[in-house]
């Protein structure tokens, strides 16, 4: 071997420690730089953990709490803060079946699916800032809602239960299914897609 | 970082270090380090319920009371391990080759961006926010374990998920995590723990494997393995399933080192972690009925009741969280919604082995040979054992191969009898687990001992040609 040649021999052996050290190190960068450039690691560094770094330059300025969960929950938000701003720990908000949505404003809520709307994502939220009911309670229990999500002209309101429009919006929403959930946005698709 | 969430990680690692530096099933304090901060995220997510049991309230002050007591109890454990430690703390034991920097360079690489995701988001995953983390929040606002989740909130709905109920390791974690940020600062969501116990495993199982493998080979398969996007993306999105493999995989790691060493100790602190695998993930003790009749089949030469008493103990020891979660905390001392239907068996329509072959090959097409959850990992793994078995016709480390067969095999009867089990989310996330075991049987294999050999020999020639010389 051309390493253990005569002149390599006179090396005091602390330096002859650190070549092999610096042959090792040679042959690790060597491994990295090969396993870095096959095209799968290649195109997950500089997609995904690229984009993991640039979005820590974004957002590693905001450090307050509040904000945060904004950005975390930026699809839920909206709407929990709607009912949050309007509505009283004494309300109760009347979860609309989710079928309804999908059907009815399904633009709006594709790339989730409606999670939102699931009751213990509301109640993780919302904990106990207003009463939560969903659509298998008792009539009597139904009664109560004060509030609940509408569409119209395929934009989601926070609809407050009047006398005259208690039985309309009972009448909609009893036409879905209130068992199903779509989980992931492909399930909502294809419930979307199906007939009416 | 703050003082209460420095003092948590301290007291944690500290309750792990006592138990484990009695234990002893580790000779580098590399894979000491790294094994007692897991044995301490363990051992301590069983403290809410003791204070729930004690009816004090889940506070900041009684939590850390009680992990101060649990941290001086498991110190005095250290009474007479001083030779061990000397050793295991010698200074050559923590030396790093300067040709191990560029892959320590990659994983920090990886790291920090996971431990900035990981701290700054909110929990994010549906299946954490509606399971472990609403118990966590709720429990900590309320300062109970039983919250308005259990006695309000899931008995009124109807559509509820089983995350809630299904094993406490996460939602403990999450709770200790949350009372020491309380609320604020760059760890208010309580998920640091994940980070933590990423860099403890990571450090253990570079540990281990550099101690058996040259570290030039054991940082090419760590790197290898690194290069996992499914497997990094849970290292900061809070699940059951990263904590679950890292127990499972420390405790197959450590039994291995029974089997060669036949430590006692050592199978005591593999049932340790098997049993904290079952606490995090409660479908685990299927797959500890593997490590039960390996340990059988390798006692029973020796003695025939011994084998049947390790393999009893090992199961019985498993048993004991999974009891204690379903049975007396979730039945007994919370009262489940009556819609609640957990670990519900299913019915097969069809012919059986159809079905069971059509679920191993959704497996093996949608999971396994996926190159965008693991990228060359899964290939690698295939190409080095086929290598291995081409030159080498050797039963070294045969025991690993047959957990990750047994493995792959009872997840497919679990997908296929188990109500809510199924191959996009319960196998995928729960192959970490294999693919982990992959990397460690890897490590075992002919072919990389060999190559160690040979690296070594050569180092200690070519260093004794010099003293030769001079």
């Amino acid at each position: 071997m051309s390493i253990l040649s005569e002149r390599f021999l006179t090396i005091p052996p602390r330096r002859r420690y650190w070549y092999v050290q610096l042959m090792y190190l040679i042959v690790s960068c060597t491994l990295v730089s090969i396993v870095l450039w096959l095209p799968l690691n290649r195109e997950w560094l500089s997609d995904s953990i690229s984009r993991f770094y640039s979005q820590r330059e974004r957002l590693d300025q905001k450090t307050d709490v509040a904000e945060r969960r904004q950005e975390g929950y930026v699809q839920a938000y909206p709407y929990i803060d709607l009912i949050r701003q309007r509505c009283q720990p004494n309300d109760y908000f009347l979860i609309p079946p989710q079928r309804y949505l999908i059907r009815n404003a399904y633009k709006l809520g594709r790339s989730t699916g409606y999670n939102w709307l699931y009751p213990s994502v509301l109640y993780y939220h919302l904990g106990k800032s207003v009463q939560l009911l969903d659509m298998t309670a008792s009539d009597s229990l139904l009664q109560r809602a004060t509030h609940t999500f509408w569409v119209f002209e395929n934009k989601i309101f926070l609809l407050t239960f009047k006398e005259h429009n208690r039985p309309l919006v009972m009448g909609e929403f009893k036409k879905y299914d209130p068992h199903f959930f779509a989980y992931t946005p492909e399930q909502a698709r294809t419930y979307y897609k199906s007939k009416p | 970082m703050t003082l209460s969430v420095a003092y948590l990680i301290v007291t944690q690692f500290l309750i792990g270090f006592g138990v484990l530096a009695r234990l002893r099933p580790v000779t580098k304090g590399l894979s000491l380090l790294g094994l007692s901060m897991l044995a301490g995220l363990g051992i301590s997510s069983v403290l809410p319920f003791v204070l729930q049991f004690a009816h004090a309230p889940i506070a900041r002050f009684p939590m850390f009371i009680g992990l101060g007591l649990l941290a001086a109890l498991s110190l005095l454990l250290l009474r007479g391990q001083f030779t061990y430690l000397r050793d295991v703390f010698a200074r050559k034991q923590f030396m790093v080759h300067l040709y191990e920097l560029p892959f320590l360079g990659f994983w920090a690489y990886l790291l920090f961006i996971s431990a900035w995701k990981c701290a700054w988001y909110p929990n994010l995953p549906f299946d954490t926010i509606v399971g472990p983390d609403l118990i966590a929040t709720f429990a900590v606002r309320e300062r109970t374990l039983i919250s308005s989740v259990f006695t309000a909130h899931l008995p009124s709905v109807s559509v509820f998920s089983n995350q809630p109920f299904y094993a406490p390791f996460t939602a403990m974690q999450q709770i200790l995590y949350l009372l020491a940020a309380g609320g604020i600062g760059t760890f208010a969501f309580g998920k640091l723990w994940l980070t933590v116990m990423v860099l403890a495993f990571g450090l253990f199982f570079y540990a281990d494997m550099r101690e058996r493998i040259h570290p030039l080979l054991a940082g090419l398969l760590v790197t290898m393995l690194a290069c996992s996007p499914e497997l990094f993306a849970y290292t900061f999105l809070v699940q059951t399933d990263w904590a679950n493999a890292a127990f499972f995989v420390v405790g197959v790691m450590l039994l291995q080192r029974y089997f060669d060493d036949s430590q006692r100790s050592t199978l005591l602190a593999a049932t340790l972690f098997f049993a904290f695998a079952c606490w995090i993930r409660t479908e685990t003790i299927l797959f500890v009925f593997i490590g039960s009749a390996l340990l059988f089949a390798k006692s029973l030469r020796s003695s025939p009741g011994k084998a049947v008493l390790k393999a009893s103990m090992l199961t019985v020891a498993c048993l004991l969280p999974f009891i204690f979660w379903n049975y007396i905390f979730l039945r007994g001392y919370v009262v489940l919604p009556a819609s609640t239907h957990l670990g519900t068996l299913q019915t097969v329509s069809g012919n059986y082995f159809t079905n069971l072959f059509t679920i191993y090959g959704k497996m093996t097409d949608t999971v396994l040979l996926h190159d965008t959850y693991w990228n060359y990992s899964v290939w690698a793994f295939l190409a080095f054992t086929t290598l291995n078995f081409s030159f080498f016709r050797s039963k070294q480390g045969l025991p690993i191969l047959i957990w990750i067969l047994g493995i792959y095999g009872l997840f497919g009867l679990l997908i296929m009898h188990i109500e809510g089990a199924n191959v996009p989310f319960t196998f995928r996330r729960g192959f970490f687990k294999i693919l982990f075991l992959m990397y460690f049987y890897l490590g075992y294999t002919t072919l990389f001992q060999r190559i160690t050999n040979w690296l070594f020999q050569w180092e200690e020639k070519t260093l004794s040609q010099a003293s030769i010389n001079l």
